[in-house]
């Protein structure tokens, strides 16, 4: 559905900076696809990219098979309606009801006023907003700002959907009522959905798959499930980090003692709903403290993440590990607390 | 010798009058020319919808040269082409055409200025809509600067009501020029008082007159 390749991106300047580099991505249709970063890890770049807001330096980028740099101004204008977006700061025009900014693309394409009518006022009702037609942007709240934000842009029927920071200036709850609507967009109407955060939760609530990009690269990239219950690289560890707080309070952290061994142990699947430390203990007749631990779910999936410690014989540790693995559990062996 | 009132009123009236053409029809044309003029100057700048340096630089350097000309001696410079225009250069009809030289690059900065204002998000938003740069410019940039616009066109209303009144230096005609014959000239101090006031009262009605249509445009 989308496909970038080897794109690049590099603004001029002295020095000149280079937002991103080398980046690929294949997007699957019917999917919901989170790129996470921090501020300034080329992001906003790379969602620009996609539909050529922002040229890309090198590097190609294909959606719905068609190579957009090869349109002509005319054609990239007619792919741009198969492609909506949303921005964090909902770039509503002020100066019009909210009917009249969902109708907009629809009549920048000579619509017919009733047909234009009819799709309007069933947007909006999509997003729950048809008894505020008449009402201007100024009397909406952030929510509701991107709620008309989401209808436009679906008012010329895209095929994908660019969500940039979009639920980034807005609180916990009506992030939440916009993330199912999201959700609702991508189920009811088929649509791939795109989306740039700096919110972990973002990703975990609504996509399929991330990439974490840094410092204009992808360093990690997989389904949701993956990345969260296995982080391989620092910065996707540190963004999971954000969401299952890791670290361990001060004065557990105190207690423990030198000749104690920490694992963590992540279970996925069947494994998170198995009494396994209970049965650890009971097999290997040994003592195990429980430091942390959390169980959540991640697209449907129980999701367990432990932090233990045991004392005793390193050799039982090491036949403690040996049996979890057998029991497909990952364990990693914690050096220093705090991970 | 005692001044003559019963001559003066009708000249009052006609002043005012010649005032109100002047303004009117500079006016017209100001916005005429400073308007695609303003607008030209936003989408060709670097980076806008239709980048065109050339254009730009030249453009802005005219502006500049006419708007850093006191209009006194523009009044005075441009006479041959006034006219060769109006067929005269003294007159109400003859003083229009530096006023227009006057407020036009003026009214083209203010348009500018109002359209710089309008968020550049708008913008993405309407690229990403597939909005053609003619669309751009007239279903997103005006109408989300209607009311700085319109603000924009009080305060070069008021610039030509001023300037319009230093015309009548050079026989122009209206409220300026009363002031100068009667008051300067004669030392009739009433006579300048009396046609200040109403340049005060004019100002003060263009200018609520703005305010009120920019608000009700803005309170939509």
């Amino acid at each position: 559905m989308i496909e970038l390749k080897n794109i690049s991106k590099i603004y001029p300047g002295s020095p000149p900076v280079e937002a991103l580099k080398e980046v690929s991505l294949h997007i699957e249709k019917g999917e919901i696809y989170g790129v996470v970063g921090v501020s300034g890890a080329g992001k906003s770049s790379l969602i620009r990219s996609v539909n050529l807001l922002e040229e890309p330096t090198t590097g190609e980028v294909m959606v719905d098979g068609v190579l957009l740099s090869s349109l002509s101004s005319e054609e990239l204008r007619k792919a741009r309606r198969k492609i909506g977006m949303i921005f964090q700061q909902f770039n509503l025009l002020e100066s019009k009801t909210v009917f009249h900014n969902v109708a907009l693309p629809l009549y920048l394409v000579g619509k017919k006023r009733k047909e234009v009518e009819e799709k309007v006022m069933q947007l909006l009702t999509f997003v729950g907003l048809a008894d505020r037609a008449e009402h201007y942007p100024g009397q909406l709240s952030g929510g509701q700002k991107q709620r008309v934000g989401i209808a436009r842009a679906l008012a010329t029927d895209p095929h994908i959907l660019l969500c940039d920071e979009a639920t980034s200036a807005l609180d916990p709850d009506t992030t939440k009522s916009v993330l199912d609507l999201l959700r609702k967009v991508n189920k009811d109407y088929g649509i791939t959905i795109l989306l740039i955060t700096h919110e972990m939760d973002v990703v975990r609530n609504l996509c399929d798959r991330v990439a974490v990009i840094d410092q204009g690269r992808i360093v990690e990239q997989g389904t949701v499930y993956e990345v969260f219950t296995n982080p391989k690289s620092e910065t996707a560890q540190r963004f999971v980090r954000t969401i299952f707080g890791q670290e361990l309070p001060e004065s557990v952290h105190q207690s423990l003692e030198k000749q104690d061994q920490i694992l963590r142990i992540v279970f996925t699947g069947e494994n998170a709903k198995r009494p396994l430390i209970a049965e650890v203990i009971r097999k290997f007749q040994t003592d195990i403290n429980i430091l942390q631990g959390s169980i959540t779910e991640l697209q449907g999936k129980p999701f367990g993440d432990l932090l233990i410690s045991i004392q005793g014989d390193r050799k039982v540790t090491e036949n403690i590990i040996q049996y979890l693995q057998e029991h497909q559990v990952l364990v990693k062996e914690v050096a220093s607390i705090g991970v | 010798m005692a001044f003559d009132w019963t001559v003066f009123w009708p000249q009052l009236v006609d002043g005012t009058i010649a005032t109100f053409i002047m303004v009117l029809v500079s006016l017209v044309f100001s916005i005429l020319i400073g308007f695609p003029l303003g607008v030209v100057l936003v989408v060709t700048r670097p980076g806008h919808i239709l980048e065109n340096r050339t254009l730009f630089t030249i453009l802005n350097a005219i502006i500049n040269i006419f708007r850093s000309v006191p209009f006194i001696i523009l009044l005075v410079a441009i006479i041959p082409f006034t006219r060769l225009v109006t067929g005269s250069s003294i007159g109400t009809v003859a003083a229009i055409v530096p006023l227009i030289f006057y407020a036009a690059p003026y009214f083209g900065r203010l348009v500018e200025n109002s359209l710089l204002e309008v968020d550049s998000g708008v913008i993405e938003a309407a690229k990403v809509m597939g909005a053609t740069p003619w669309q751009i410019i007239w279903r997103f940039l005006l109408p989300e600067a209607l009311s700085s616009l319109i603000l924009a066109a009080t305060i070069a209303t008021i610039g030509l009501i001023g300037a319009s009144a230093m015309a009548g230096a050079v026989g122009g005609g209206g409220l300026g020029d009363l002031a100068i014959t009667y008051g300067y000239n004669q030392f009739e101090v009433r006579v300048v008082v009396i046609t200040v006031l109403l340049l005060i009262i004019l100002v003060q009605l263009v200018q609520s007159l703005g305010n009120y249509f920019a608000q009700t445009v803005r309170r939509k």
